[in-house]
């Protein structure tokens, strides 16, 4: 049988080395991690069943390990060693998830305490273990590294995140915002032999020139004003590991050049520093731009592009890849409910049409914000509708934004609009629906479930947002006669439908 | 309340944070020698052989040494705080450059000696100690700076 998995996060080696060698006898497989962001990476690398945490370590201490591990939803059983007398430290651990935690100094009773939490806290990790591999048997490979899908789409990406993880090339991931570009990044990471390394994410949208200049390179003592001390780059801390540079087509066109220097020198001077220091980097980007436009205005340097787009991968984004909503709904459903103790066990059926025919244009993170608010804010056990929908699209009566329909759009495309629009705006109401569009209830329904099952029809969809078939010249629909007392009714365009759907 | 004891108070609160520093690292010691023994002991019980037991061995005793140096230094502190305290020679120091720092002097003809008592001490828990002629000048440094852990 395999030897249990135990990972020790302390800096301090006369404990590390001594622990290990007990838990060893012990028949365990120990590994050690100096700090809390090497202990992250190691555990996203690898599955650890127990991880032993020191409260107080250098760059990630203990209890943020403990809330990374709980966001990230890597599984691992983790207690906490702390250094500290008091208990309010080893209150909030258990708070934020903590299987047990002991107390320094570590003497003979307190090790064997330790000695018997570790096999309690495996059989935890192993029952959920199972559980979480027998639902993803069920369902065919529904995970890669933090990634969630079963789509086609998504197992393309699977594909090629195996196939390029192991060499160390280049990748450029393209990607709407919030499709999880960051997390294809780590899975590329975690798979590739850097895998023990370090991991570095940066925006470079998010920083001022200097402050990036500075985060990338680091100075030297004395380099600027103020600069009393010495700082390495992400290039030196991520030295044998991955950086990952977010919103690359946003770096300045000077840091470019720096950038392009380093990955061809596989070497960076800190400003100010004199001495050239040799790196052992792999550089992972992405962009949510349209990567020709970005080239043709010279905001991304044809030079930099070839060196960092060895190998081009593209997320899709979340409406084209229907498939892994509703898994992707049900994954943060259970994640957040057990997060904020709530007792909610699903989605009714209207807020399940609504989620489904949404198309989410902030992709999963805002499909994640959408049910993390809905689990908050729902009382019951079933998420409705109502609960999930964007505040923006919160309303009872009518929408203030037109539906818009091309020229060429069929009448059941602009029925079948009318119908979603009411259909959300009624919070999922079928009576309210029919009375709005002015059909039987019973043609409402059968129009939401040939939605939900796919058939969009046979003309290409009317307010197309990504195959192109914008309108030239929009035209404002006013809604059947029923409720024409409160005037023509515009309906907005924000959850319709447009494309047939993959499945 | 008067100048001088808000003065002292401010003194003693930089005192109760060296002494829970060195607390800290007097438990980290404490678990090193520990662990390390419990190494030993249950090894030597199983008969392994010496090759296996010898480097927790020296580990442990290393460890002594470490909260020896941290023991002893954190008496000679609270002696020579304490002997301050009611000599009237215990300040709080303003700390002159960016960072508020906290900075703790101790006057006297006894400089040297306390100098030579605490240094130590002060290389394990970020703690800055010098003599300027009939002062001794603490500086509370942030933490994780200057140790290094092996």
């Amino acid at each position: 049988m395999k030897r249990p998995k135990v990972l020790i996060a302390d800096d301090d080696r006369s404990i590390t080395e001594g622990l290990s060698a007990i838990l060893r006898d012990e028949g365990y497989d120990v590994a050690v991690a100096v700090d809390g962001q090497k202990a992250l990476d190691q555990l996203g690398a690898e599955a650890f069943g127990v991880v032993l945490a020191d409260l107080k370590m250098p760059k990630v201490d203990g209890l943020a390990l403990l809330k990374e591990l709980q966001q990230r939803a890597i599984p691992t059983e983790c207690i906490i060693v702390t250094g500290q007398a008091t208990v309010d430290s080893a209150v909030q651990a258990m708070r934020e998830g903590a299987y047990d935690y002991v107390e320094k100094p570590l003497t003979a009773d307190k090790l064997n305490r330790l000695k018997a939490l570790i096999p309690k806290a495996l059989e935890k990790f192993n029952v959920q273990q199972k559980n979480r591999e027998l639902s993803s048997k069920l369902e065919g490979l529904t995970h890669y590294g933090e990634l969630t899908g079963q789509s086609e789409e998504m197992r393309g990406v699977y594909q090629i995140i195996e196939a390029v993880a192991p060499s160390s090339a280049s990748v450029l991931i393209f990607g709407e915002s919030g499709t999880g570009k960051e997390l294809v990044a780590r899975a590329i990471h975690a798979k590739s032999e850097r895998a023990k390394g370090p991991f570095f994410a940066l925006n470079c949208a998010a920083l001022p020139k200097d402050i990036l200049e500075n985060e990338l390179f680091g100075h030297e003592k004395g380099a600027f004003t103020g600069s009393v001390n010495e700082k390495p780059g992400a290039f030196e801390m991520a030295d044998g590991g991955t950086i990952f540079l977010d919103e690359v087509a946003e770096m300045p066109p000077d840091i470019q050049v720096k950038l392009l220097r380093a990955i061809e020198s596989r070497s960076i001077r800190r400003l100010g520093g004199k001495k050239e220091i040799d790196v052992d980097i792999r550089i992972l980007a992405a962009t949510n731009r349209d990567i020709q436009k970005a080239l043709s205005e010279n905001d991304l340097r044809d030079d930099l592009y070839y060196r960092l787009a060895v190998v081009e991968l593209f997320l899709p984004p979340l409406r084209e890849r229907l498939g892994d909503v509703k898994l992707l709904a049900n994954e943060f459903l259970t994640r957040f409910a057990e997060q904020n103790g709530k007792p909610v066990s699903g989605f009714d059926d209207a807020a399940w049409e609504w989620i489904l025919s949404y198309t989410w244009p902030g992709n999963v993170r805002e499909l994640k914000n959408a049910v993390e608010r809905a689990v908050i804010m729902s009382r019951g056990d079933k998420i409705k509708a109502a609960d999930i929908m964007p505040r923006h699209l919160h309303r009872t009566g009518e929408f203030a934004t037109p539906i818009t329909v091309a020229p060429g759009a069929t009448l059941a495309d602009t029925r079948r609009q009318l119908v979603l629009r009411a259909f959300a705006s009624t919070n999922g109401d079928y009576a309210r629906t029919a009375t709005i569009v002015g059909m039987s209830p019973a043609d409402v329904r059968a129009e939401i479930a040939s939605l939900l099952n796919g058939k969009t029809g046979e003309s290409p969809a009317p307010s197309g947002t990504s195959n192109g078939a914008r309108a030239a010249r929009p035209a404002e629909v006013p809604s059947s006669g029923a409720k024409a007392s409160k005037g023509p009714v515009k309906a907005s365009a924000a959850p319709a439908k447009s494309k047939p759907k993959k499945r | 309340m008067t100048e001088a004891r808000v003065t002292d108070k401010e003194a003693l609160e930089a005192v109760g944070e060296i002494i829970r520093r060195a607390g800290h690292e007097l438990r980290n010691a404490l678990s090193g020698v520990a662990v390390n023994v419990e190494v030993v002991r249950s090894r030597a019980e199983r008969q392994s052989p010496v090759t296996e037991l010898t480097p927790f061995a020296e580990r442990a005793r290393q460890q002594v040494g470490v909260a020896t140096a941290l023991s002893d230094g954190l008496l000679a502190l609270v002696s020579s705080v304490l002997r301050a305290a009611a000599e009237g020679t215990l300040r709080k120091g303003s700390a002159r450059g960016a960072k508020s720092q906290t900075e703790l002097m101790i006057y006297g003809d006894r400089a040297a000696a306390i100098v030579s008592d605490i240094e130590r001490l002060g290389s394990l828990i970020d703690v800055s100690v010098e003599q300027r002629g009939e002062r001794v000048i603490l500086k509370v440094l942030p933490e994780g700076k200057s140790h290094s852990k092996d």
